[in-house]
């Protein structure tokens, strides 16, 4: 059913084999090698032999409750069948996996599934891509004894605004529990009931959650489906295209379904047990899953506008792009190409970013083209300042020892930064310090957990670096000197730390960064393994002590059962940085990294930022020419301000999906694609370029932004030599951009994400005291009268990232679902369980 | 009858109180062995005694014991298992109602052979009236200094708690009892590990049955010999059990290993019941396989005899059916009570218990089809071996030991046969 070398899903466990132990087993007669501690069934897997399975799930705890996996081990002998999926390989042993007995069980096992299951795969949305049914095709019989008249039948029901629930169809696995619980931390859906009855349900009728979806993709059958899904398309129309999903910095790849020319769901994984291969293994978050349907609202532009007097009217591509060319023509020979600013949106591809900051420098002649980003934005520019800090991937995070994690909530902000995280504390037993003014759900599995004054975070850094300023820091972050001595402590004694840091950490204190690694160096090998082990011997006391209320104790949250069967990891081999530190700033937009990257901002020229720009419009900036940004709805309570200075300019061009706030002001609109009808690269907050691929054709006439840009170009005189090819335009990035040198469209489409390693910061740049005193100045400024006060910030939480994206606030429906009728959110649909 | 767990029994519960529990030989055990023993000296002696697990599975307990580890980074536990749910037995509820201090010493002993300072003792819901008995016991042994810190100046600390289990049989397995016990959902856990070494919150752990704990007084008392010379060479002692069914005096007795089955239901419990024919027995609780008359007069109460007639002395209920039962209900009873309990982890008892009771109730209403008596011991197979827990065998011995033995009673009950059985009669 599988192909011969199917491997690890993840594609990396043939690269696994490379670093660590192997041992020698033999699989019905054969003898195979596998990693030493490896799962029998994974193993089997790896060398070619599938076994059927349904709870088992790479990552998540085992289960050994569907026994479809089961083996017979002949050395060392085992009278009884044994599970593969709870068996760690050992050398020497032997196992046979397809005797007629085994056979025999797994029919078994199949015929008891089935004994009670609905079997309407006709109208099941899971059907096509159904575990039971592939199995069943497999290794079950054709015939079942049961009958199909005494059934014990259940409701379907919706148990959330995004998840339906059809009892009948399921195997009882626990996938999506142990994925709420493990992966998400959440715990919403729980078993109910008992024997025969079971069933998977919310706890209160309507499940109440961070809408991940995870469950319902890991779910086997129909049990568990998306509800914007639902009797919308067969798996076997569906064309999946795997692509990288466009709403935080985090950017997880994304399986896009789509059927003809529509873009109809994404999932991480299907029921093929297929992914899309990238950084974020099987997981997805609420909006990188279910936000798809903007790209077909009926709000998008189709066709180019154009200024009459009060009205934008709809005119064709030609007029449009004559029009603006010869405005910026006009306006340029008239005030100069200074007087005409450049402002993109940070979510649009490298390509588009590089096009611009092109027409800005080749064309118009400006020195003003900046990506859009807020003076309350990560200050790159610091960060960068002295050279590149080793920067984290995921995969850093998830071998870390120790995780400080200062400011932001990636719960809301970056998910899967936030799953990593939990991933690492979980199964890596992590040591996680959170450094925070708002409460995030992620403290609840930090060793420890700093609850600072609101804009204090730069004194966290300046404990780190000065001990001589660390009760001051304390005063300032309004915490106890002993305990920022502790958090000093496990940080000096870790062997591998990522810092994950967000908007809050400023000027200065972003800087000074840079000086971790000389300030605490790094342990030897030996003593930071000590340390580790010394904390994993602290976890199992703390058993001890489990009446505690104060932190959830190992044995409540067991973390220390997960670090007994090291066996669980994903199979990502452990990290090695040069450096004890890394860095993962969690930038805000999809392609913050990536836009600075290939120079769309005004620094080294000496021109303004997108704010700067707005603001002299009228005066020295007379046109501006803005692609993909919302300018007046991102104005923060200062929409009809941007709008009077935006009503000053003698010229707008903007491009964009929608007729926003923004665009509605312009003289000319250009329709552009989504990221679903754009090809081109991105770059994450881990610096790992990354492949997008188109998915389905432009809607309407949108063309992509750089198109449209070198349209421009063309007909104002100058060839930026593309001749049509994205590929073209990648190269003159590769051959431009450091750190982007080799690299090629066609790499990256094989390669998957890749890390684009810029130098380290020099150190002896760096003047340490000139840095630590702006920090001292900056921490100084901290008003100590105003309380830390958690309440009046949670109300700000939990927005922010859909926030950003106006497209799909405005126009998605599926973050504000419509019950369907009938439905009603306080009372879902009873169960009915049968006596 | 030979008296040693039932030695107070004579006394109506009146040696519930500790003052008449030591007037009668009571607490002399602890001492003697604070005093005379070395932690693993107790176990040496419970080995010598071959005492077998006492829950169902007749684990020798002196070597269970011994798998617990000596160092530990956790601390280790002792859990008494109470939860007696199996069908047929009550003899954990008389020993702990009658007695309760005999099984608190015995716990208090076999914690300082674990060298373990926690223990529980896990109950039966439905025994809510004896929990407050037995809270009441470990009240007036604290006040007495036989349980809480350096008891009776040795040193040895050691607390104990009554927690009440809510209903569950599965409960009573041992891995799912220390899930409840740790306040999650009841389910049976993978082994290995087993709790002898990651056991209750993660710590070694000892389980054992009520009666089995309740032995180890006596035990240090007159020593591991006098306790196996109680019995026959491999099953040492005495053993207690509860008798159930078609006899004249049903109840809780307590015989020495090796003795005649057909003796206890003649002698002790005054034979059957308006001197029907035996027709069959079950001798350990529901889920061990059931015997017809001939098997029940080879077999001696012991664990290699009951081996031998291809049973199990399980739970030790005995549950004595005569010539007017019909096994095919008996058995259809003893199914629904596992569809009803199996806790739904695994995916061979949860269907397979569904399935062969929809079976049985077909079969209830004479409408049993043609290959329904061959489907329910084929269901049957597919249960046995391939479950998560033992639960899932314990639904499918009965059922295929009754087919193999008393077949006619459920051929009676296919449609097809009933009407050539008509046919034959007319
Ligand atoms: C489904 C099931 C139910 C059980 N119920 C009980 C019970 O109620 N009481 C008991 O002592 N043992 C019960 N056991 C046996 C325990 O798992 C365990 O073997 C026993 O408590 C060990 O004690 P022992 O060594 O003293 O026999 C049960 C086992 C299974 C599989
Ligand atoms: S959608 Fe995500 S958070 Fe919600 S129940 Fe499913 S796994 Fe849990
Ligand atoms: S709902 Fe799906 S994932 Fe969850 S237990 Fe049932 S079959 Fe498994
Ligand atoms: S975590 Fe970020 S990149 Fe991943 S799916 Fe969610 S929004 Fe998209
Ligand atoms: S055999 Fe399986 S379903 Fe039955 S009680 Fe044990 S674990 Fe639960
Ligand atoms: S995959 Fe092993 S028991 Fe389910």
């Amino acid at each position: 059913m599988r192909s011969n070398n199917a491997g690890c899903r993840f594609g990396v466990c043939q690269r696994k084999t490379d670093f660590m132990e192997t041992v020698k087993l033999t699989i019905n007669g054969q003898e195979v090698t596998a990693p030493k501690g490896e799962l029998l069934i994974e193993a089997c897997e790896m060398n070619g032999v599938y076994l059927p399975r349904f709870c088992h799930y790479r990552g998540l705890t085992p289960q050994a409750s569907c026994r479809m996996c089961v083996v017979r081990v002949d050395n060392p002998k085992i009278p009884k069948l044994q599970t593969a999926c709870t068996m760690p390989v050992t050398d020497g042993m032997a196992v046979t996996t397809d005797s007629q007995e085994i056979e025999d069980v797994r029919a078994a096992m199949i015929e008891f599934l089935l004994s009670n299951h609905p079997v309407d795969c006709p109208v099941c949305d899971r059907a096509g891509e159904c575990e039971l049914q592939d199995q069943t095709y497999g290794f079950g019989e054709d015939r079942t004894r049961s009958q199909y008249d005494d059934k014990d039948n259940y409701l379907e029901r919706q148990i959330s605004p995004f998840i339906y629930n059809d009892p009948q169809r399921c195997v009882t696995c626990k996938r999506c529990t142990r994925v709420c619980e493990e992966w998400m931390d959440e715990n919403a859906i729980t078993v109910l009931n008992r024997g025969a009855s079971t069933v998977i349900s919310a706890f209160s009728g309507w499940v109440e959650c961070s809408d991940c979806g995870n469950c319902v993709d890991v779910c086997p059958t129909g049990t568990l489906l998306h509800v914007p899904y639902k009797y919308v398309a067969r798996p076997w129309d569906l064309k999946q295209t795997p692509t990288v999903c466009n709403f935080c910095s985090d950017g997880c790849s994304v399986l896009a379904g789509t059927r003809g020319e529509n873009l109809i769901r994404n999932v991480a994984r299907d029921g093929r047990g297929r992914t899309a291969g990238g950084i974020n293994h099987d997981f997805l978050c609420s909006l990188g899953r279910y936000t798809v349907d903007f790209v077909h609202s009926k709000d998008r532009l189709d066709r180019p506008m154009i200024r009459r007097g009060e009205h934008l009217i709809p005119t064709t591509w030609d007029d449009a792009l004559q029009h603006v060319a010869q405005r910026l023509g006009e306006l340029k020979a008239q005030h100069g190409g200074d007087s005409v600013g450049v402002i993109s949106a940070a979510r649009l591809l490298n390509e588009d970013q590089f096009t611009l900051r092109k027409f800005a420098d080749d064309v118009l002649q400006t020195k003003h083209a900046e990506y859009y980003h807020d003076d309350d934005e990560i200050d790159l520019a610091s960060f960068f300042r002295y050279g590149a800090p080793t920067i984290a991937t995921q995969a850093h995070l998830q071998n870390a020892d120790t995780i400080l994690l200062i400011g932001s909530d990636p719960n809301e902000e970056n998910p899967l930064t936030a799953f990593s995280i939990r991933w690492a504390v979980r199964q890596k037993a992590a040591r996680l310090i959170t450094v925070n003014a708002m409460p995030s759900r992620l403290e609840r599995q930090a060793n420890i957990s700093l609850r600072v004054r609101e804009g204090s975070e730069g004194a966290f850094v300046q404990a780190l670096l000065d001990d001589a300023k660390l009760n001051d820091a304390a005063a300032a972050l309004g915490v106890k000197a002993e305990d920022l001595q502790a958090v000093r402590k496990a940080v000096a004694e870790s062997g591998r730390v990522v810092v994950v840091f967000g908007d809050e950490l400023r000027g200065a204190a972003v800087e000074a960064l840079a000086l971790l690694e000389s300030a605490l160096a790094a342990p030897s090998a030996e003593a930071a393994d000590a340390a580790k082990k010394a904390y994993i011997d602290a976890l199992q006391r703390q058993v001890k002590s489990s009446n505690s209320t104060q932190k959830p104790s190992i044995n409540e949250n067991p973390y220390t059962y997960i670090v007994e069967h090291p066996t669980l990891e994903v199979g990502a081999e452990p990290v090695r940085t040069e450096t004890k530190f890394s860095f993962l700033p969690l930038v805000r937009y999809s392609n913050t990294m990536g836009a600075g990257l290939v120079g769309m901002h005004s620094d080294d020229k000496g021109g303004m930022s997108a704010h700067a720009m707005i603001n002299a419009a009228g005066g020295g900036i007379k046109a501006l020419f803005i692609a993909g940004e919302d300018v007046v709805s991102k104005a923060n309570g200062e929409a009809s301000r941007v709008s009077t200075q935006l009503a000053k300019l003698d010229f707008l061009v903007v491009q964009d999906m929608f007729l926003t706030e923004t665009a509605k002001l312009a003289d000319v609109v250009f329709p552009v694609t989504s990221y679903a009808e754009a090809q081109g690269t991105q770059v994450n907050n881990g610096m790992q370029i990354q492949f997008v691929r188109r998915a389905i054709p432009p809607v309407g006439q949108a063309r992509p932004d750089w198109m449209v840009v070198n349209q421009l170009a063309k007909l104002m005189g100058v060839d930026f030599g593309y001749q049509g090819q994205l590929k073209t335009i990648f190269k003159q990035i590769a051959d431009a951009v450091p750190g982007c040198a080799g690299l090629s469209h066609n790499l990256l489409v094989n390669e998957g994400a890749t890390q684009i390693s810029l130098p380290q910061p020099e150190q002896s740049k760096i003047n340490r005291a000139d840095v630590l005193e702006r920090l001292a100045g900056q921490v100084a400024k901290i008003n100590r009268n105003v309380a830390v006060d958690a309440a009046a910030l949670t109300a700000k939480a939990g927005t922010r990232l859909k926030q950003r994206y106006p497209q799909i606030t405005q126009h998605s429906e599926m973050l504000t679902p419509e019950l369907p009728q009938g439905v009603e959110a306080a009372a879902p649909a009873p169960l009915v369980f049968p006596a | 009858m030979t008296n040693v767990l039932t030695n107070r029994f004579h006394l109506k519960g009146a040696a519930c109180d500790i003052q008449v529990y030591e007037q009668h030989g009571g607490y002399k055990a602890l001492p003697k062995a604070l005093k005379e023993f070395k932690p693993e000296q107790i176990t040496e002696e419970v080995k010598k005694s071959v005492l077998r697990g006492r829950g169902g599975a007749g684990f020798p307990t002196g070597m269970k014991w011994s798998f617990v580890p000596k160092e530990s980074k956790r601390p280790k536990y002792l859990v008494c298992n109470a939860d007696e749910s199996e069908p047929g037995t009550g003899k954990d509820r008389d020993l702990m109602r009658f007695d309760p201090h005999q099984l608190i010493e015995g716990m208090i002993i076999a914690g300082y052979a674990l060298s373990s300072n926690t223990s529980y003792i896990y109950i039966r819901g439905e025994y809510w009236y004896i929990k407050e008995i037995l809270e009441k016991a470990v009240a007036q042994a604290y006040a007495k200094g036989y349980l809480g810190k350096n008891i009776l100046g040795s040193g040895f600390d050691h607390d104990l708690y009554v927690h009440p289990g809510a209903g569950a049989y599965i409960c009573g397995e041992e891995t799912a009892l220390l899930e409840s016990l740790e306040g999650k959902r009841g389910h049976p856990r993978l082994k290995p590990p087993f709790p002898a070494v990651v056991g209750l919150y993660g710590g070694p752990t000892v389980v054992n049955n009520v009666e089995t704990l309740a032995v180890v007084p006596h035990i240090i008392l007159n020593g591991g010999e006098w306790y196996k010379a109680l019995g026959t060479e491999k099953s040492g002692g005495t053993k207690l059990f509860t008798v159930s069914g078609h006899v004249n005096r049903p109840g809780n007795y307590e015989v020495p290993m090796g003795y005649p089955l057909m003796s206890l239901i003649n002698n002790e419990c005054g034979g059957m019941l308006g001197g029907r024919k035996l027709k069959a027995c079950i001798p350990g609780g529901s889920s061990v396989p059931i015997l017809n008359a001939e098997d029940c007069e080879k077999m001696t109460l012991d664990y290699e005899s009951a081996a031998s007639v291809g049973t199990m002395l399980g739970s030790g209920g005995v549950i004595v059916m005569d010539e007017t039962t019909d096994i095919f209900e008996t058995t259809r009873n003893v199914t629904h009570f596992y569809k009803h309990e199996s806790c739904g982890w695994c995916t061979p008892c949860r269907e397979g218990t569904r399935w062969l009771y929809k079976v049985f109730e077909r079969m209830h209403r004479y409408e049993g089809r043609p290959g329904d008596v061959e489907l329910l011991y084929d269901l049957a197979d597919k249960i046995l071996g391939k479950s998560f827990c033992a639960l899932g065998d314990a639904a499918a011995m009965p059922v295929q030991s009754a087919i193999k033995k008393f077949r006619e009673d459920f051929e009676r009950r296919i449609k097809h046969n009933i009407v050539q059985i008509q046919k034959a009669a007319d």
